[in-house]
């Protein structure tokens, strides 16, 4: 757990660096909070194999014991698109959230009564497993889409200010936005479906609300899919479907750990 | 001081039609500069003519030669101005030593320019370089100069921002469009009306990437010809519609008193599109589209004072940017000061000096040392002795390095050459001690830097 804490201070640190640097129109403004995160990053994977060897593998299929997995595989996919795309300012909206999750977990294991006598299954490690990364897609491109609706506004307001300046451009952030959806949607839809199976055979207990905000962010996403492709959805009515879904998606994540 | 002279006649004080007199032509400036650098007086030199500025570089002699090197440059000048000394005086701006090499880089790095940051200049001095170079005008001062110059422009482009942003109309034109759309590549723009401003926004759009032109005009001869012009396509403005839906950048700049562009028509040509964005440019006056279709989502619609504002904030910006760039030149000016300084041979033969008479003091004093029982007059004797070995050492070394210095170029190599052999260091010249023997009839100007400038 120590491991995991170290990790998530850095990953606070870089939260901090981020924040207070984020309006400086400076070439380099963000180099050093960036940084801060690539560092968390390794101290992330260290921790993470510390994390699983602690627990034992029959205590994964938890919900707060994957959280930080999918975690580090969010922040991998933010260093791939950061490099592919040079979005800094994403970082500032996910790194936060990668902090809070991590702090969640750390929480969780905490105050955690021993393992519960059933072991549950590879079913439910992959429902939960696959719920996670599906969060970490739609977080990233939650960021992208708020950033969109940022610029849009700057630009539909002719706001030629910093904000301006600093984001990219509509078109990359609409349509890395987009494609991360598409990867996530049929990771979410699988983890969608066996949750419908388990909680059909009451092997989740009663999970009715949580439930029917599952199916709520999986019908927003798809909307954004398919209304794309057929009545062209885009810009600022599908980055605020797609904040949308991620709301929903999160409540279920805060529903069940919280239940 | 270094010996640097900066003859500029440029856009701040020289009106464009004193300029084009004596700015050189490309088949000229070889030729002008051969002549130049065989002037008396002048080492090495450069000219820079451009369409804002005729400057000429130079490296000039020691001493006397010093001065003779800057009236040959005020009398070229003089000639090819046609102008009286007196006439010229006002335009003519010269700068001498620091100032020279400060001047140089800021050039170099756009900070001088009439639009700051432009782009261009940092070529134009490259061009000026290279000739230099291949007519064999350039030695080692002024070779150097150049290359941290090139530093210079290097880290202002890579550490601000200055040079970053539009500060033209159709410049503007063209980062909204790239706020919009990201990379231009494959875009296709409708221009409709054939008006100048139409034109120039569609020229930088094509050079930044644009895909098809098209252009809608009244008379479909000036469409066609203007279209022909981009290899796109003319047509009547009442075919507009058939074509807008394609368009993802529309320029209008019609002479109709009329709106020509109501939310009706895009919002049909949206919705072909499958709501792909659309940038309007509007840069008629009065205005040829709507506003309310700027209300439309994913059309993101801009008229002529938007463009201005845009500019406005930009060239604040660069404003801003240019305090920044300053300091890098200030920095690097440093740099180059005191790597010039250790050529100099005063400071040169200070610090060769000191650094025999440490050797010669420490051996001394450890050989005695030994031979404690000696009196005290024989260890006089002895330290007598390491003196002058020391000094007819130095002898040789120390009378050439004085003739060369008096002779400028051969000065540098020979100053170069004696730091390496002897390890003195090239960053830092020693400060001139008290006592120690200055060759007091060495040129007024061989003073160290820091007394000079």
């Amino acid at each position: 757990m120590i491991p995991l804490a170290i990790a998530a201070g850095l990953y606070l640190l870089a939260t901090v660096l981020y924040l207070s640097s984020l309006l400086r129109v400076q070439g380099q403004a963000l180099l050093p909070a960036y940084r801060c995160l690539e560092l968390a990053f390794l101290a992330h994977a260290v921790a993470l194999a510390f994390w699983i060897g602690e627990l034992g593998p029959e205590r994964l299929a938890h919900l707060w014991s994957v959280l930080p997995v999918a975690a580090w595989l969010t922040v991998a996919a933010y260093l791939i698109i950061e490099a592919r795309f040079r979005l800094q300012l994403l970082g500032a909206l996910v790194v936060p959230l990668v902090t809070i999750s991590l702090v969640v977990s750390l929480v969780a294991a905490a105050g955690r009564p021993p393992v519960p006598p059933r072991v549950e299954g590879a079913v439910l490690g992959i429902h939960v497993l696959g719920a996670l990364l599906g969060l970490g897609t739609f977080c990233l491109a939650a960021g992208l889409s708020a950033l969109y609706l940022l610029q849009e506004r700057q630009l539909k307001r002719k706001n030629f200010g910093a904000i301006y300046r600093r984001l990219p451009d509509l078109h990359t952030l609409d349509q890395v936005s987009f494609r991360l959806i598409t990867v996530g949607f049929p990771i979410f839809t699988l983890a969608v479906v066996l949750g419908a199976v388990r909680a059909h055979q009451g092997g989740f207990g009663s999970m009715g609300r949580a439930y029917l905000l599952a199916l709520i962010a999986w019908l927003l996403f798809g909307l954004v899919l398919q209304g794309r492709r057929t009545a062209g959805w885009r810009g600022r009515k599908a980055a605020l479907l797609v904040l949308g879904g991620f709301v929903a998606s999160t409540l279920v994540l805060l529903h069940r750990l919280v239940w | 001081m270094p010996p640097f002279l900066v003859a500029s006649l440029s856009h701040h004080a020289t009106p464009v039609a004193l300029r084009e007199k004596i700015a050189f032509s490309a088949e000229e400036l070889s030729e002008a500069l051969t002549r130049l650098a065989r002037l008396p007086g002048i080492a090495e030199a450069l000219i820079l003519s451009t369409c804002n500025r005729v400057e000429l570089w130079a490296v000039l002699g020691r001493g006397e030669m010093r001065r003779r090197g800057e009236e040959a440059v005020r009398q070229l000048l003089l000639a090819r101005s046609g102008l009286s000394g007196e006439e010229l005086a006002p335009y003519l701006n010269l700068r001498r030593g620091v100032e020279a090499v400060q001047h140089i880089f800021r050039v170099t790095c756009s900070l001088d320019s009439m639009v700051l940051g432009e782009p261009q200049i940092l070529g134009q001095v490259k061009d000026a370089a290279a000739l230099a170079v291949a007519a064999g005008t350039t030695g080692t001062l002024l070779g150097r100069c150049l290359e941290r110059a090139f530093k210079v422009a290097k880290r202002v482009r890579t550490d601000t921002r200055l040079g970053a942003s539009a500060v033209s109309i159709s410049s503007a034109a063209v980062e909204l469009a790239g706020k919009v759309f990201g990379d231009l590549q494959q875009r296709c723009v409708m221009l409709i009306g054939a008006g100048e401003m139409a034109e120039l926004a569609a020229r930088s759009l094509k050079r930044a990437g644009c895909l098809r032109i098209w252009v809608a005009n009244r008379s479909v001869e000036r469409a066609e010809l203007l279209a022909a012009e981009f290899g796109g396509k003319g047509l009547p403005l009442a075919e507009l519609e058939d074509y807008l839906w394609e368009a993802d950048i529309v320029i209008s700049s019609t002479g109709s008193p009329t709106t020509v562009l109501g939310p009706g028509e895009v919002e049909r040509a949206l919705r072909r599109r499958k709501r792909r964005p659309v940038l309007v440019v509007d840069i008629a006056v009065p205005r040829d589209v709507d506003i309310e279709v700027g209300k439309l989502d994913n059309v993101f619609l801009y008229d002529i004072d938007d463009l201005g504002r845009v500019v406005e904030a930009n060239r604040a910006e660069r404003a801003q940017e240019a305090a920044v760039a300053e300091q890098i030149v200030r920095a690097e000016l440093e740099s180059f000061l005191s790597w010039q300084s250790s050529l100099e041979v005063v400071p040169l033969i200070v610090s060769l000096r000191n650094s025999f008479q440490t050797v010669q003091e420490e051996e001394v004093q450890r050989t005695l040392r030994r031979l404690g029982h000696l009196p005290d007059k024989d260890r006089q004797a002895v330290e007598a002795l390491g003196r002058a070995i020391v000094n007819k050492l130095l002898h040789a070394p120390v009378t050439e390095l004085k003739r060369a210095g008096a002779q400028g170029a051969e000065g540098l190599d020979l100053a170069l050459a004696t730091r390496r052999l002897f390890g003195l260091s090239q960053d830092a010249p020693p400060p001139l001690q008290q006592g120690s023997e200055l060759p007091s009839e060495l040129p007024a100007d061989h003073q160290p830097a820091e007394e000079g400038s």
